[in-house]
């Protein structure tokens, strides 16, 4: 991987996005009464740097292999070039990046979609808000393609402290300001740990570059396996533990997901986690991919901790948003079994099922968490699993949508939830350690018992008495709609035919793990 | 003891007492100091390691500028936050916002 | 192969129209008001017709199945599965099972459900369950089969909830859904390590493999898959969900809980036949469990007042029958036995269905009684059914029934033997108690009640007679005769490798057959005796025809011994089997478990304090354990 001519080409994508927010937050001061406009800026902005990265992949001559790609034959898009590495090695754009860009995109525009009757009536906050959303992609592009611990640093920052704001962005609002002290003083407590266990890495190593890294640890032999390095790769799991929510770095998240505007946990749920893992899997793929044994106990104790305590916790919730929240724990619990799969034998099927797992969850959660903004919009609703009781009756698409999403989660075929599992499984099962795979199977019969109460809810309850009220967040909300829909189409058409999907993540993953 | 680990010792010590700061300190402007503190204890790691390891690259030293970079940055956003939520609640003690639990 | 695009055609159409019919009538059916079961029923009677085509052409291609792999489903690596579809002899005879029964309940239904709030969505559902279960019989792989299960699963707790304002039915939708997580697990984790071990699921690619799986690893295979069989077709200990499910319309429970869904557990095992045949331990455990459960729910039926419930204990005993056979090596005759049962027991809840319609809702058989002459098609056709579920010859119970009983025999699992004998004769006792409580005596019905009594209308009663035919007549017609008959070859493709024993009518066979032709008419006396004739007739016959003395003084020494022991300890036992063991004990454990997990989720929750800095603390503390775990692995 040579490093590139133009190095600001390589992170293009993000500078494009990084601009983009620029741009909205100019355009906020002069585009007077027409804010509308600016979540269109925005989602123009990922569209452009989604194709700005596509561009850089895609050879005009591989044009017809893109068929190959959709009918599931291959990996023709991603199979082009190698990498290119910028920054003295600080950044590298390879296939994983690429994927990972796509990713964020998509998240990045449902986000931007889910959120727009939301918005509608915080008009005079619309500019900070999408300028913020577009920040903190930009910093999960670095967490993409950062292959240096300082790139990763900053990028993980970038992601981080825009979010704070974000999580707190309902001024006056007592529930959402107390979700933002949470959030932040949890969140710069961990991002300490995690830069101290960066310093301590790079103290045992005597490197910041990842390669670099891997390269001092082989060195050492024996010696690489020592106190300093436990302590460091603990400290980065910490960190990186944290963001994912994984038990028990996960106090802050069902109540920081409580408080926060329901679009903004959404997009953390699924955005913030997919950046956090995909930088967690880089890091640990290539720098420490020689101190596996060390990581991987690290990740199996807490993968075990995060499922469990994740899915018991969702058990007696009865506020959906506070449920999903502890839901999305346990989805953390179930990736971190790909990483382990990988770290314990260096096949790279357990990465590639963590690609898969973020992409189809993506479509899950954003798509669930939408449900409950699409309600929101159409009448009262405090997010109670009694608000949804009969709900079959008076919206019966939105009640389908719902019931579609939690089967999904549940991981039922054939939605796109049950592939995520299954290879997650299998690739942990491959990887020889069968007990966490019945662990993992285990707890996901136990979810099926919170998911499916919402599908009982829904069709088998009466309505609770009293009228129907105004709605909190009013109005025509075709945005959300667009976005719920897509979300239950990718639900369903990645789970009839994940192929696509899944030789994409594997292709992906080709570039950092050899086969 | 080579220096090096002195100075590790030093930027240990210093991130425990930050850490205990931000545990156990109810006032959320102390808090974020302890914080400050924490980042401090990391800086001091990067420089001594960047300065005394046999065979490390330099990169410490512009790792730890981008750390009081970054640490700039977390105090605007965490005071800001405080500020936020000081004029809807008046108060600054970390214990009070416990609305949300379970 | 000759007619194979005209077979594609038809089997995807058999998959395909159902599914239109479940679509189109979820959206339109609320417009379509009384007229939406148009569309349903007229599809469904076309897929029986595409069935009944795709048995047929099986039956002239019976050496070579119709295999056609759609498309794919998907690809990862060296792995492959596909939308893929397998007609075989045993996928003939399911199909000719669910095309007909299924049809049949669709036109009953339309009678039954008139007037239904959810008229529409009934059908939408039946429909739904049709394409479930003919992707679940078509399937040639594990996960296209898991999929039909799975689906429906889902229109069975859907029905069974069907009317889930009343609290019990929407609680025991709830019940059967539990219970049968803990089945699907099982399958699931099957799946799983057949996946792992042989690293395909499609049913040809698996059993190629079979022979090669270590004796263990298959064990495991079988017995999970077993579990899931186990759930699914309603065995112990996970029986408990189907005697609630009839809280669900009654043609439900015939289509599903009696015809077709609770077959797919035993159709399962019988498909993993090349697995099973490896394994004599799980056989061994298939055979126990299907034998215990035959008993344990004929004891039950005995004492249950329920019409419905009196059936649904019959079902699972029957289930239990098929297991039996099936366990010991008759698999032939298991499918026989599932074949035959399908077209009773289906018939047997139709009529119950038109006793209760008759009755104005009422399910409970102490307040029935004399409706033989009041609802005479009905009567009749309950009375074939009957007469087949306690196996008199010639009707269709006999003969399959026999033939899982002679192979019990001769292949000296005599223990067995005797416990299916007994279980005959309790079958015997509670189908005839069913029927005189019902038909015979004098109404114990209230007055309102019976001045309304009224044959069905004749969509009910139809396919009442239509059922009622191949009860009484298909075992004379494939399987004479016995152990040679035409069933036996017809599925010898499939089961290609069962031993089985010569038939002699003047040897052990005949014998048999003889025996149990006796304790099922004994057993028929039995109920007699018991609760028809001691009731009410003893004194007016005494009285009347000097011979009656004796069968009335035989009554009094039938009284005496029933009286004194067996009968008040059976009925005990039966009882306490019932509201002890099955109700405390085996709710207990399932309802304990949800218990369990609700308490560890309340304790955790008081670790949320929702403070700051107890979080913070929390990822300080995990960090340093996190430490002290690691470096103590790696002994740093």
């Amino acid at each position: 991987m040579a490093d590139a001519n133009n190095s600001v080409l390589v992170i293009l994508p993000g500078i494009v996005i990084a601009c983009t927010a620029l741009l909205v937050f100019m355009a906020d001061t002069f585009v007077g009464r027409r804010k509308e406009i600016l979540p269109w800026i925005a989602a123009a902005g990922l569209v452009a740097a989604a194709a700005v990265a596509a561009a850089q992949w895609l050879d005009v001559d591989e044009l017809g292999s893109l068929w190959d790609l959709v009918t599931g034959r291959g990996s023709a898009v991603f199979g082009g070039r190698e990498g290119e590495a910028g920054f003295a090695g600080m950044v590298a754009l390879d296939k994983f990046a690429f994927y990972c860009t796509l990713l964020f995109c998509v998240i990045g525009v449902l986000t931007i979609m889910l959120s727009d009757a939301y918005m509608k009536k915080r008009r005079d906050a619309m500019g900070e808000f999408y300028g913020l959303l577009l920040l903190v992609i930009a910093g999960m592009f670095g967490m993409a393609v950062s292959t240096d611990l300082i790139a990763l640093f900053i990028a993980f920052e970038l992601m981080s402290l825009p979010t704070y704001v974000l999580a707190g962005f309902l001024r006056g609002d007592v529930r959402s300001g107390e979700a933002a002290v949470k959030y932040f003083v949890n969140g710069a407590f961990s991002s300490a740990v995690l830069v101290f266990g960066l310093a301590l890495l790079y103290a045992a190593s005597g490197q910041t570059n990842y390669a670099g890294i891997a390269e001092a640890m082989s060195g050492l032999g024996a010696d690489a396996e020592s106190g300093l390095t436990v302590v460091a790769l603990v400290f980065v799991a910490v960190g990186f533990g944290f963001k994912i929510a994984a038990v028990p770095f996960h106090g802050w998240a069902p109540d920081v997901y409580e408080g926060a505007p329901t679009p903004v946990t959404a997009f953390m749920s699924v955005g913030i986690k997919a950046g956090a893992f995909v930088g967690f899997l880089k890091l640990f793929t290539i720098a420490a991919v020689g101190l596996g044994d060390i990581w991987t106990a690290a990740l199996t104790v807490l993968a075990v901790l995060t499922m469990v305590v994740g899915n018991a916790l969702a058990l007696p919730q009865r506020n959906l948003k506070r449920m999903l929240a502890y839901s999305s724990i346990a989805h953390a619990g179930y990736l971190l079994l790909g990483l382990i799969a990988t770290g314990a034998s260096l096949d790279s099927a357990g990465s590639s099922a963590v690609l898969f797992y973020l992409g189809a969850y993506t479509f899950m959660n954003i798509g669930a968490f939408g449900i409950l903004v699409w309600i929101r919009n159409r009448r009262a609703f405090r997010y109670g699993l009694d608000e949804v009781a009969g709900l079959a009756r008076t919206m019966p698409w939105t009640a389908i949508g719902m019931a579609l999403f939690m089967v999904s989660l549940t991981g039922i075929p054939p939605l796109v939830g049950f592939w995520g599992k299954f290879y997650l499984f299998t690739a942990i099962v491959d990887a020889g350690m069968t007990w966490l795979a019945i662990v993992a199977v285990v707890m996901s019969a136990v979810s099926a018992y919170y998911y499916l109460r919402v599908v009982w809810y829904l069709y088998f309850r009466e309505a609770p008495e009293g009228a129907e009220v105004v709605a909190d967040d009013a109005g025509p909300a075709l945005g959300s709609a667009v976005a719920v829909t897509l979300a239950a189409l990718g639900v369903l058409a990645l789970g009839l035919y994940p192929s696509p999907l899944i030789s994409a993540a594997q292709g992906a993953l080709r570039v950092l793990i050899g086969g | 003891m080579n220096p090096l680990d002195w100075w590790l010792l030093l930027a240990v010590l210093l991130f425990c007492i930050g850490a205990f700061g931000v545990l156990a300190r109810r006032n959320t402007i102390l808090v974020i100091m302890s914080l400050e503190l924490m980042l401090n204890a990391v800086n001091i790691a990067l420089v001594a390691v960047a300065q005394f390891r046999a065979g490390s690259a330099g990169a410490g030293v512009l790792f730890s500028l981008f750390v009081i970079t970054v640490a700039a940055a977390e105090v605007t956003v965490g005071l800001g936050i405080v500020i936020a939520n000081y004029r809807a609640k008046r108060t600054v003690q970390a214990d009070r916002f416990d609305e949300m639990k379970g | 192969m000759e007619g194979t695009d005209a077979m594609k055609l038809a089997v995807a159409l058999i998959v395909l129209l159902p599914l239109a019919g479940f679509i189109v009538t979820l959206v339109f059916g609320k417009r379509m008001g009384t007229r939406a079961h148009v569309l349903p029923v007229a599809l469904v009677t076309a897929t029986a017709v595409l069935a009944v085509y795709a048995f047929e052409w099986v039956f002239r291609h019976q050496e070579e199945p119709f295999v056609w792999d759609a498309f794919t489903w998907l690809v990862a690596g060296r792995y492959e599965v596909t939308w893929g579809f397998q007609v075989d002899t045993l996928t003939g005879v399911m199909l000719l099972v669910v095309g007909i029964i299924g049809m049949l309940v669709h036109y009953y239904s339309i009678g039954y459900m008139h007037g239904d709030g959810g008229y529409y969505r009934f059908f939408a559902y039946l429909n739904l369950f049709m394409f479930a279960m003919f992707v679940l019989i078509l399937a040639n792989n594990f996960l296209l089969l898991f999929l039909g299960w799975e689906g429906v699963g889902l229109c069975s707790y859907l029905l069974i909830a069907f009317w889930f304002p009343k609290k019990t039915a929407s609680q025991a939708g709830k019940k059967a859904f539990l219970v049968n997580r803990v089945g699907d697990f099982g399958f699931t984790l099957g799946m799983l390590l057949i996946f792992v071990t042989t690293g395909t699921l499609q049913f040809a690619g698996v059993f190629d493999k079979a022979e090669m799986i270590g004796a263990g690893t298959l064990l495991w295979i079988c017995l999970l898959l077993f579990t899931g069989a186990i759930g699914k077709s309603a065995q112990f200990p996970l029986h408990v969900w189907l005697p609630d499910a009839m809280e669900g319309p009654t043609p439900v429970s015939a289509l599903i809980h009696a015809a077709t869904m609770v077959n797919a557990g035993v159709y399962m095992v019988a498909r993993s036949y090349p697995l099973f045949m490896h394994s004599n331990t799980a056989m061994l455990v298939v055979m126990v469990v299907g034998t215990f459960t035959a008993i344990y729910a004929a004891y039950i039926a005995i004492t249950q007042n329920d019409i419905k419930k009196v059936i649904a204990y019959s079902t699972v005993s029957s289930l239990g029958f098929m297991f039996m056979a099936l366990g010991a090596g008759a698999w032939a005759a298991g499918i026989f036995y599932l074949f035959a049962h399908g077209f009773f027991k289906g018939l047997l809840f139709l009529c119950s269905g038109s006793v209760i319609h008759a009755m104005g809702g009422e399910q409970d058989m102490r307040k029935m009684g004399g409706l033989r002459t009041r609802i005479p098609v009905t009567f009749w056709t309950m009375m074939v059914g009957a007469v087949a579920l306690i196996g008199v010859f010639p009707f269709a119970g006999f003969w399959a029934k026999d033939e899982i009983l002679f192979a019990d025999f001769t292949h000296h699992y005599y223990v067995v033997w005797v416990v299916g004998v007994v279980t005959a004769f309790l079958t015997a006792v509670f189908a005839f108690r069913m029927m005189f409580m019902t038909f015979f005596g004098e109404s114990r019905a209230d007055a309102e009640v019976q001045a309304h009594v009224h044959e069905s209308p004749k969509v009910m009663t139809i396919p009442l007679v239509l059922l009622a035919i191949p009860a009484a007549a298909l075992g004379v017609v494939v399987g004479w005769p016995p152990e040679e008959g035409w069933i036996h070859t017809f599925l010898e493709p499939v089961f290609f490798d069962v031993e089985h024993e010569e038939f002699a009518w003047l040897g052990t066979g005949g014998a048999l057959m003889a025996f149990s032709l006796v304790v099922a008419l004994v057993g028929v006396y039995v109920a007699y005796v018991m609760y028809l004739k001691r009731r009410e007739l003893p004194a007016q016959l005494a009285a009347r025809v000097p011979w009656a003395y004796q069968a009335s003084l035989r009554k009094m020494y039938m009284d005496e011994v029933y009286e004194v022991a067996p009968i008040r300890s059976t009925i005990a036992f039966s009882n306490w089997l019932w509201t002890g063991f099955d109700v405390l004990v085996i709710d207990g454990i399932v309802n304990g478990l949800a218990r369990l997990w609700d308490w560890v989720g309340a304790a955790l929750r008081q670790l949320q304090t929702g403070r700051v800095q107890n979080y913070a603390f929390g990822i300080f503390a995990g960090m340093l354990a996190l430490v002290i775990v690691v470096g103590c692995i790696w002994g740093v």
